[in-house]
């Protein structure tokens, strides 16, 4: 162990946040995340190496560990694992990438398709109830998300809107 | 692709991905705008999803309790030395000890043997007063073929010394017990011997009274000669 308690404890509440919010988006459900967090929290721990960037090692970990875990799961989790076999580089801030896409999305976006994406992003619901909670049809839902996607997509490769 | 055949897969992708065919998800995974549209939504799901409420102090407690409430392995490394040395330690006091207990049979044996010795030798040397034909003899013991054949049994920590002396010196000795039995058993073999002969020097005697020969009545030197043989 290359850490004293207090040491880790810091590192911890640190690391903790960000490392949950990763594991979330990328498992979709809480007591899984929190499992592989612990899960690198304590490797980690238990480590005679010395880590030079403990915490992008930690956020590095827990994608490695959930990606590996959503190998056993459906489809639409194969192909993202597909999607993102390339890791990101180890300085890559989760949380600022987070910030830039949140802001992406109220600058760029109309409300019309500020609205889809939240019923469909933050409440988690289908095309269906979208649709029924705003009032119009399916094919307005995906048209609305597609161009959303579309716009950001632009916006990220390129740097304009 | 056209683009409303795409505008279909991604909606697909996003709102029911289990239903994506083989083909569908090669095309996605072959096409540059597809993938990059799948990233940006994954983007899109982990920054707007509702972050869960997080207690980190609460969270540290409870993996504080796990971290410190199981072994680690340099722990456990150091229980299996502990456990290991302390089979090793047991098993050398058990072998002093018994070595030591062999030890003292072995002195008990020899005393008694040195007793039984010396009183055969008297017997048959001086202190007999019966004229036989062995009076003049050397004694039975070291007539005996099997006392030049096996080498002295007793070991030598039973010289006569101190017995704190005798302790050290038994300590000292690693004797192999497969040597030691054998020399016990070569010991034993001896004894019996001498005590065969011890018995046919009685018998001997048992003779000559009952036929008289001490008063030179009934049996003559051919008899006597021919008993021995």
């Amino acid at each position: 162990m290359q850490y004293s308690t207090t040491e880790f404890e810091t590192l911890y509440i640190q690391c903790f946040p960000p490392a949950m919010r990763l594991a979330i988006s990328l498992l979709h459900e809480e007591d899984e995340a929190r499992d592989v967090v612990h899960e690198v929290f304590l490797k980690l721990w238990e480590s005679d190496v010395k880590v030079d960037n403990p915490s992008a090692y930690i956020l590095r970990s827990v994608r490695n560990t959930s990606l590996s875990r959503i190998r056993k799961l459906d489809v639409r989790e194969k192909v993202k694992l597909k999607l993102m076999l390339e890791p990101p580089p180890d300085d890559f801030d989760y949380e600022q990438r987070n910030e830039e896409v949140k802001k992406a999305v109220g600058r760029l976006l109309t409300p019309r398709e500020q609205q889809v994406v939240e019923k469909i992003y933050t409440e988690g619901m289908s095309y269906k109830d979208a649709a029924a909670s705003l009032g119009v049809s399916v094919a307005a839902i995906n048209k609305n998300i597609v161009g959303a996607l579309k716009k950001l997509r632009t916006h990220f490769k390129t740097g304009k809107s | 692709m056209t683009e409303e055949q795409k505008d279909i897969l991604i909606g697909k992708m996003i709102d029911s991905p289990s239903s994506l065919t083989d083909e569908e998800l090669d095309m996605i995974l072959t096409d540059d705008e597809l993938k990059d549209i799948y990233k940006i939504s994954s983007d899109v799901m982990g920054a707007c999803m509702p972050q869960p409420e997080m207690d980190v102090e609460r969270e540290w407690r409870l993996f504080r309790h796990r971290i410190l409430s199981k072994p680690s392995p340099t722990r456990w490394i150091m229980r299996v030395a502990a456990i290991f040395l302390g089979v090793m330690l047991a098993s050398g006091i058990l072998v002093k000890f018994t070595d030591y207990l062999l030890t003292d049979e072995n002195k008990t044996i020899v005393a008694s043997d040195a007793g039984k010795r010396v009183d055969l030798n008297d017997q048959v040397n001086g202190n007999n007063e019966i004229d036989h034909p062995m009076k003049d003899e050397e004694p039975i013991s070291e007539m005996l073929p099997i006392k030049a054949a096996i080498p002295d049994a007793r070991p030598a920590k039973t010289k006569r010394i101190s017995s704190a002396a005798k302790k050290v010196e038994i300590e000292e000795e690693e004797i192999d017990i497969d040597e030691y039995l054998r020399l016990q058993q070569s010991e034993i073999d001896q004894e019996i011997a001498v005590l065969n002969a011890e018995m046919y020097l009685d018998e001997w005697d048992a003779m000559r009274e009952f036929f008289g020969y001490m008063n030179g009545e009934n049996m003559g030197e051919a008899e006597t000669n021919t008993i021995i043989l």
